[in-house]
Order: structure tokens, then sequence, then C-alpha cells
């Protein structure tokens, strides 16, 4: 049997209650000298020392007994950072508590979860896919970089001589480009004739745009006749292979090019094209004709121009002076045909939206559809919301017990809204990750509805995905607050009284979201019903000739 | 019969000052005196004294000092101090006060006919 150590036990009780955080060694000391006196007096009673050491200490309190003593906020003082400690552990404890109360209620109500979330993720997928499309349309031509400082000069298309001129003659014009479409080539490769998408560049294009160049030099790669710079689809198409840098193209069955340059299709771009033929190509096949429109092709209006600016340079001022140039050159036959026609300047990153500035070079847009879907998916944003909330309020009556047994239990109302508010935002973060999900699944439909190839992947870009949490706490909150307050007013006793008693929740602001719900939902239908009516008056009314006789030539 | 724990709390502050306004003294003796003065009746922790007392130091009621008497071990003394006097002082009128009006609710000391 072990001899009691006196010094040995005092040196563990001091080790075991330097352990408390709140215990300074100054405090220690006097509770040690506590300890020992009453380890005398015990002693002087006839206690044997091991008693004495274990009676004494006992009274004195634990570890835990201490801390709790001057953790009291009434009492003790804990440091700062040993409050803020605490304040985070009960937070934990708080979510943790929240999480299983919202698991179990959405368990006991397996249906209403079932509707609400999944009538959520309904509307937010299209939201979602409307957001894409529209997204896609906003963000045509904002891939290069000196965009802000490009503008198209004369409209569509403008006479041959115009952009030197205007270089020529105006400092802070600091480039020009020239483009052409006509004419479109024959491509014989291997026996086979194709017609890609040609588009006539001179060198200045590629240093204006910043169309990426996989292969190439994108210095030279269009300033020699017979260079032709082609699109990674189309050397696939015609090669079946994307490496045909320095492999020659028979076009027009006449002309011998070299391809010096790869590049990838454009994408969100109001320029699109199979490949780029130098301009030069032009010159060399008729230099005479080709100098002669750059000299008074005024009214030869089938080039396209852009300008880049010098920073700071004004468009408007510009566009006063170059109005007149036509007018100049060729006022003479324009008036006698009662023609007017002034040169325009017009940002290349509207051309694409801007229905009225007209493109020659690609696709086009429409800024009014865009704005119309935008509202139409803050509308379905609503509704959706609305009828979250309605849903979840509309429940209230089954959910006052509850609340009053939480009331009764010591809930107070702040920690009752919390928790719904909880529910709520959990609800709408697991509505949103199915919604991403149906929304992955139906992408390919709106891209065969709208001609677009979006990637799914697009759906999971960073930003995009933050801004999707960010929203979905938010529109929890706000879904969720309005029922939270509702709920968690009611009084315990009605409530737990009986059925009689329980007050209708929230009546008026309910039947005036559904009003709204109704109106918008309406307003929506009636919407896509003109419109399918309109379509189907375009396909079916008669446009006053018999199109099976009527045969369409190309005079391009 | 046993003092509640409220109570016990509640009054802990005025007897700790009228203890030590009898003179210095430290934490196990001011826990015999309690004891001895109640007849047993208030049972303190002797781990609640302290923060009681360091709570009455950080407030500057009561002041503390090791010494080391004649005979006997280094201990901690706390003594009142001038604020500790007056904080005393007005404890006390509180106390009367309280004790004054249930002694009249309970009929304990003659009242003034009306």
């Amino acid at each position: 049997m072990n001899a009691f150590k006196r010094d040995v036990a005092l040196a563990t009780w001091r080790q075991f209650m330097r352990r408390n955080s709140a215990l300074t060694e100054d405090r220690l000391e006097e509770l040690e000298v506590h300890l020992l006196d009453h380890m005398d007096q015990l002693q002087a009673d006839g206690y044997g020392p091991d008693e004495a050491f274990r009676l004494a200490s006992r009274r004195l309190g634990g570890y835990d007994e201490i801390e709790r003593e001057y953790g009291k906020t009434k009492w003790g003082r804990t440091g700062r950072r040993d409050m803020l400690g605490r304040k985070l552990l009960a937070m934990r404890d708080m979510l943790a508590t929240f999480l299983r109360s919202a698991v179990g209620s959405m368990r006991r109500h397996p249906g209403f979860t079932a509707i609400n979330i999944i009538g959520f993720a309904v509307s937010l997928a299209a939201v979602l896919l409307i957001s894409l499309y529209v997204h896609d349309e906003l963000q045509f031509d904002a891939q290069h970089t000196e965009g802000e400082r490009i503008f198209r000069m004369g409209g569509a298309t403008t006479g041959w001589p115009y952009g030197q001129l205007v270089k020529d003659s105006h400092p802070e014009v600091e480039a020009v480009t020239y483009l052409r479409t006509y004419p479109q080539l024959s491509i014989r490769h291997e026996g086979v004739y194709t017609f890609p998408d040609q588009l006539y560049a001179d060198a200045e294009f590629l240093r204006m745009f910043d169309f990426p160049l996989v292969e190439g030099d994108r210095e030279t790669a269009l300033r020699a006749p017979g260079s032709v710079v082609v699109t990674q689809e189309l050397a696939a198409e015609l090669f079946g292979t994307t490496d045909v840098l320095g492999r020659r193209l028979v076009m027009n069955d006449s002309l011998d090019m070299a391809i010096t340059g790869i590049m990838p299709r454009p994408r969100r771009s109001h320029i699109s094209f199979d490949m780029l033929i130098s301009f030069e190509t032009l010159r060399a096949q008729n230099p005479e004709w080709f100098d002669g429109q750059m000299t008074s092709g005024w009214l030869n209006l089938n080039v396209t121009n852009y300008v880049r600016l010098a920073e700071h340079a004004s468009a408007a001022q510009l566009e006063e002076q170059i109005a007149g140039l036509p007018m100049e050159h060729a006022g003479d036959f324009l008036r006698s045909w009662g023609a007017e026609y002034a040169l325009t300047l017009t940002p290349m990153t509207d051309i694409y939206l801007d229905a009225a500035a007209g493109n020659a070079l690609g696709p086009s847009g429409s800024r009014a559809l865009v704005r119309m879907l935008a509202l139409v998916a803050a509308f379905l944003l609503l509704l959706a919301l609305v009828n979250f909330v309605n849903l979840a309020t509309a429940r209230s009556t089954e959910r006052a017990r509850e609340v009053g047994i939480r009331k009764v239990a010591g809930s107070s109302r702040g920690l009752l809204v919390a928790q719904f508010m909880f529910e709520a935002i959990l609800m709408t973060l697991l509505a949103t990750i199915l919604a991403l999900i149906v929304a992955a699944v139906a992408l390919p439909l709106l891209n065969t509805l709208s001609g677009k190839t979006l990637p799914w992947t697009d759906l999971l870009a960073p930003g995009w995905l933050a801004a999707l949490a960010v929203g979905a706490v938010v529109a929890g909150m706000m879904s969720g607050l309005y029922p939270s307050v509702v709920l968690s007013r009611f009084a315990p006793v009605h409530v737990l009284k009986g059925r009689r008693g329980l007050p209708r929740a929230g009546g008026a602001v309910r039947r005036g979201l559904v009003v709204l719900q109704f109106t918008i939902s309406s307003v929506m239908v009636l919407g896509t019903l003109l419109v399918h009516s309109q379509i189907n008056f375009m396909l079916s009314a008669s446009p006053g000739f018999d199109a099976d006789e009527v045969m369409v030539v190309d005079t391009r | 019969m046993s003092i509640s724990k409220e109570l016990i709390g509640a009054s802990a502050r005025p007897l700790l000052l009228s203890i030590l306004s009898r003179g210095p003294s430290y934490g196990y003796a001011i826990l015999q005196q309690v004891h001895d003065l109640s007849g047993g009746r208030i049972q303190w922790k002797d781990g609640t004294l302290y923060p009681v007392l360091h709570r009455l130091e950080d407030e500057g009621l009561i002041a503390s000092t090791w010494q080391v008497p004649a005979s006997g071990r280094r201990r901690k003394y706390y003594a009142l101090t001038a604020k500790g006097t007056r904080a005393l002082a007005s404890e006390r009128r509180q106390w009367l006060q309280v004790d004054s009006v249930l002694a009249m609710l309970w009929g304990l000391e003659p009242r003034l006919a009306s």
C-alpha cells in the first residue's frame, strides 16, 4: 500500500487547478493556503492526512466548479478571448441544434418539403437557364481588350476610300481595318467542294481584335496575298486534323492558298467566319480595279471598316468631322438620286444587340428580347419566392403547436425566428442545388431553342456559383422572414388550448401575395399565348404569292 | 432550516464588507467566521468565496496584501477601503429598509395609528 505523500498530492492538485484559465498564480496560491488551513483543521479534528486532503480539496471545489464560479458573469470576470471562444462554441451548438430540428421537421413532412423544394427548384432552374442566355448575350464582343475604343465606321458596309482617308487625315484614328465578305469562293479538297463562311480581312484585323490565334503569327498571317487563316473546326472538317499550318488549299479551282494561321471559331462575337482570307488577295487578283476602288469607289458600298481611336479621343467629335465626306466626294451623284449618305461611328460593342445598327458580318441579337427575358426571369424568381412564402405560412396552423411547445420549453421569439429562417435558408440551398441539376439536364433544350452551344460547365463557373450561393441565402432570408415572424407570434396559451384558439396566420399579407402571384402568372400565360398565336399567324398567313412557284436567286 | 441559494448570494456582499469592517482577514478565517456566526446555516461553498472577494477588490471596495504573521503561513489579507466603508453604509441602509418593511408586514413591530 502506498503511503500518502502530501507534497505529491499538492503538486498534482496545483497542476490540475492550473488548467483553469481564470486562475492566476496569485489566486492559485491563495486557494492553496486555504486548502492547507483547512487540512490543518481537519487533522486537528482527528482525520488522517490523506483523508484531510481529500475532504478539503473536495470542499474547495474541483476544476469545473471553480471554473463555473469564475465564469459567472455576475461575480467573476473572464478574459475577452475566452468569452469569444465561448460564444463561438455556443453558436456552433445552436447551429447544430437548428440543423437537427430542421432535418427532423423535413422528415416529418416529406410531402410538404418535396413540394416546396421542387416547386422552388423548377422555377429557379428556369431562371438559371434564362440568366445563362441573357449573360451570354450580354457577353458578346466583350473579349477584346480595346473593344471600348473600337468603332465601326460608315454603317454595316461602306465605300472603299473612306477608311484609309480618315486614318490619314485624323491622328486620333490609330488604326483602321478593312473587311469584306465578297466573293465567297469554293474550296476543293480531295475532289470535294465546300463553301465555308469566308471573310476577307487585312493584316490590321488580328491586331485590332483579340481573336486568339492557336498557330501562326498574328502580325504576318494576313499580310501576303494568298494567305488564309482557318478555324480549327474547318481544319478538322477538311483535313481531319488541326495541325495544318503551311498546308495548301485550292479555292475557286484556280487559287493556290497557303494556310498561315489556325484559330478557334469566334465565340460570342458579332463577326463570324470559318476562314479569313488576306485582303491583299483581292488586290492581287486585279490590282487596277482594286486601286481604282480605293481612290474613287465612294459609292461602292461593300467593305466594312473598323477604326480604333486613341485613348480619350471623342467619337462624337470625329463623327461630326467625317459625316459629310460622302456628300463631299460623291454629292453630285447622290443628290441626282435624291439620296443622303453620311458616315457614322457605331461602338463595336453595341453592334450585336442594336438591331438598328445592322450587321453584315455575323449574327445579331435583340436588346429588347434580352430585356424582356431578364424581366421574365425576375418575375419568375419573385413568383417562386412568393410561392415559397405562401406554402410556409399556409402550414402555420400545423406548426403553431410546435411553436407553442417550444415557447413553453423556454424558446425565445428571436430564437424561433432564427430557427425558422435557418430552415428556410436550408430549403432554398437544397432547392438551388436541385435547380442546378435540373438546369444542367435541360440545357440541351435551351441550346436547341436558341441556337447557342452553351456548355453545362458554364453553370459551375466560380463567380456564378458564388452569386447563386449568396442569392440562395438572401432568398432564404427574404422568404423565411415573414413566415418565421408570423409563426413565432403565436401565444402558447392559444395554440395549446386547441384548434379553436388558433389564430389565422397572416391573412391579409397572404391574400395579397396570392393575388400578386395570380396576376404575374396570368400576365405570363397571356404573353406566351399571344406570342404563340403570332408565330402561328406568321407561319400560316398567306404571303400573297404561292411560295412553291417562286424561286429565290441569291444575287450577292 | 437552511437559507435559500438566492438569499445567500444576495447577502454575500454585505456580509463580507461587514466582517472586514471589523479588521483585515483572509479567506479561510472569513469562511470560519460566517459559519460560526450563522450557526452553520449559511453554507458558502469554499470555492465561491474567492470570486466574490476578487470582484469586491476589482470594484475597489477592499484591498489585499500578502502577510506573514509571527506564527503561521503566508496568507492573503483583505481590508476594507474608504470606498468600501461607504458601500457598507449604503448596503446597511438597504438591508434595514427591506427588513423594516418585512417586519411591518409581518406585524413584528408596532405601527403608528393613523
